[in-house]
């Protein structure tokens, strides 16, 4: 008999064994897709800008988006995770509420000389997760780079996508959306789908360097009237357009925390970054519904296919803060107003005399502000942390003000490096090179050397 | 450079094996110059080719 019961313990903790390797490599899985999934976000961007780009800037506004991944990649390695592990109390570096935070704990889990931050048959999570942070660093550069097309010189924008990308936005994260970050703690501060902490970083970013860019050669009139400027191909645009909706299902994936690890919030549910509870049918319904949302209110009001797809991301902005919390159909109606506005306010931006080429700082910038604020209006009482009763909650003065500190933590930045770097004469091309073309001047390839043939005789 | 375990086997290892085990710092140094290097390199580069548009203008 005790015979008996020894080898059933022994069976139990066999089965324990190897449902807890299970779960260990599933959840390494599950992050590991992500990343190719968030890659495709930038199969998106290359066919985005190259196709709102004239032919005679074509190839370097390419290299631009490839070099922005390329660089966010190191940077995030050698400093970009440290921060967003050591700061989410605040520039102090102190340690936060849940152990889990501040410069003792980031030189364990973030450090670039460190024993995790390489092959370790021990951790089967930092390089997962590393991965996932490192694709959000590249996608919230890769939103500064169209705004800046054709006339923004190359090594001045990777800087400014560096300090973006693996700063700007890092520390929005570590005090926005770290369990220990003080947005959270104090203001209840929620944002998902990181619409505030990523899109509205990087829309403001971008915004406080086009003050200092300067718009394009032609783009204004001597009475102050604007001009289009047309890109090349915009099928192009519109591909890529869908292709970072295919991707963004991957970020927003890599938003929750597995369970039953020991990392996670809980060890058999789903849950926001936050610790809270969710589920993927949750933001299923509503990234689908503010998708939808998103392009039938800029189609309403604009009949443009450009805008429409702008709609299609500007959409599920809309809507990413609560994505885990909101009701389809409401998450539907915020998409829709937000994107009927969208088209309004790029005209206003364009009227200020500031050339966002592709409407970056109005579908990022201002739909991310507007997103944040609008889970306040929605969404106020939630419990913004898990936990018992007395943890902060979200509310609209919360949301609010995080939205203002969204806004800054991208403009002051964004503003102080591009006036750096003007005043060394470092930011802008060259007038003749601007006119010429950029891949004439500077890139050893050419995108159509037969040409682009003009239109076939119309069909009897 | 090389394996950081000379034990002939993987039995055992159950920790951090990667192969520069003891000059992480260094390669950490090596790999932040070469960024810093490619960096200057663009820029000349960009430099050159604008100044030689402004003079064939």
């Amino acid at each position: 008999m005790e015979e008996q019961i020894a080898k059933l313990a022994a069976e139990v903790a066999a089965l324990k064994a190897a449902n807890a390797t299970g779960n260990t490599i599933t959840a390494e899985m599950y992050y590991y897709v992500t990343i190719p999934l968030m890659v495709l976000i930038h199969v998106g961007f290359l066919g985005y800008e190259m196709g709102a780009t004239r032919t005679k800037n074509v190839l370097a506004s390419g290299i631009k988006n490839i070099l922005a991944f390329a660089f966010m990649v190191p940077t995030f390695y050698y400093f970009g995770w440290f921060v967003y592990w050591a700061f989410p109390t605040g520039f102090d570096m102190s340690a936060g509420p849940n152990g889990i935070s501040g410069w003792a704990y980031a030189v364990g889990a973030a450090n670039p000389v460190g024993a995790v931050m390489g092959p370790n048959l021990a951790d089967n999570a930092t390089g997962v997760f590393w991965g996932a942070f490192t694709l959000f660093a590249a996608t919230t550069a890769s939103i500064m780079s169209g705004a800046v097309i054709e006339r923004i010189r190359l090594v001045a924008f990777v800087i400014l996508a560096i300090v973006l990308g693996s700063f700007a936005w890092v520390v929005a994260a570590a005090w926005g959306w770290h369990a220990d970050g003080w947005m959270v703690q104090k203001l209840g501060y929620h944002d998902f789908g990181a619409a505030g902490l990523v899109h509205s970083v990087a829309g403001f970013f971008a915004l406080g360097v086009l003050i200092h860019l300067g718009p394009r050669i032609g783009k204004y009139n001597a009475d102050g009237s604007a001009n289009h400027i047309a890109g090349h191909n915009l099928p192009l645009t519109l591909i890529g357009l869908m292709l970072i909706i295919v991707g963004f299902w991957g970020f927003l994936m890599a938003c929750l925390i597995f369970p039953g690890e020991a990392w996670s919030w809980s060890a058999t549910e789903l849950t926001s970054i936050y610790g809270t509870p969710m589920t993927l049918s949750a933001i299923t319904f509503n990234i689908l519904m503010a998708f939808a949302g998103g392009i039938i209110g800029a189609w309403a009001v604009t009949r443009d296919p450009f805008w429409m797809m702008s709609g299609a991301l500007g959409g599920i902005i809309c809507a990413a803060p609560g994505l885990d919390l909101y009701w389809p159909p409401m998450a539907f109606a915020v998409a829709f107003v937000g994107c009927v506005l969208m088209p309004y306010s790029a005209k206003w931006v364009e009227k200020m005399g500031i050339d966002d080429a592709v409407g970056a700082f109005t579908v990022h910038g201002v739909l991310g502000a507007y997103a944040v604020i609008m889970l306040g209006v929605f969404a106020s009482g939630y419990p913004a942390l898990s936990g018992d009763a007395g943890v902060a909650t979200i509310t609209l003065w919360g949301q609010f003000v995080g939205a203002i500190i969204m806004a800054l933590l991208g403009f002051v930045p964004g503003y102080l490096f591009a006036w750096l770097f003007k005043a060394m004469g470092i930011l802008r091309v060259g007038e003749a090179a601007e006119i010429a073309g950029l891949d004439p001047t500077k890139v050893p390839a050419s995108a159509y050397p037969e040409g682009i043939p003009a239109s076939a005789a119309p069909a009897e | 450079m090389g394996a950081p375990f000379d034990t002939g086997t993987w039995n055992g290892i159950t920790e951090s094996m990667y192969n520069a085990a003891g000059a992480e710092a260094l390669w950490l140094f090596i790999s932040i110059a070469l960024c810093c290097l490619a960096l200057w390199m663009g820029h000349k580069h960009e430099s050159e080719s604008y100044e030689k548009a402004e003079n064939d203008k």
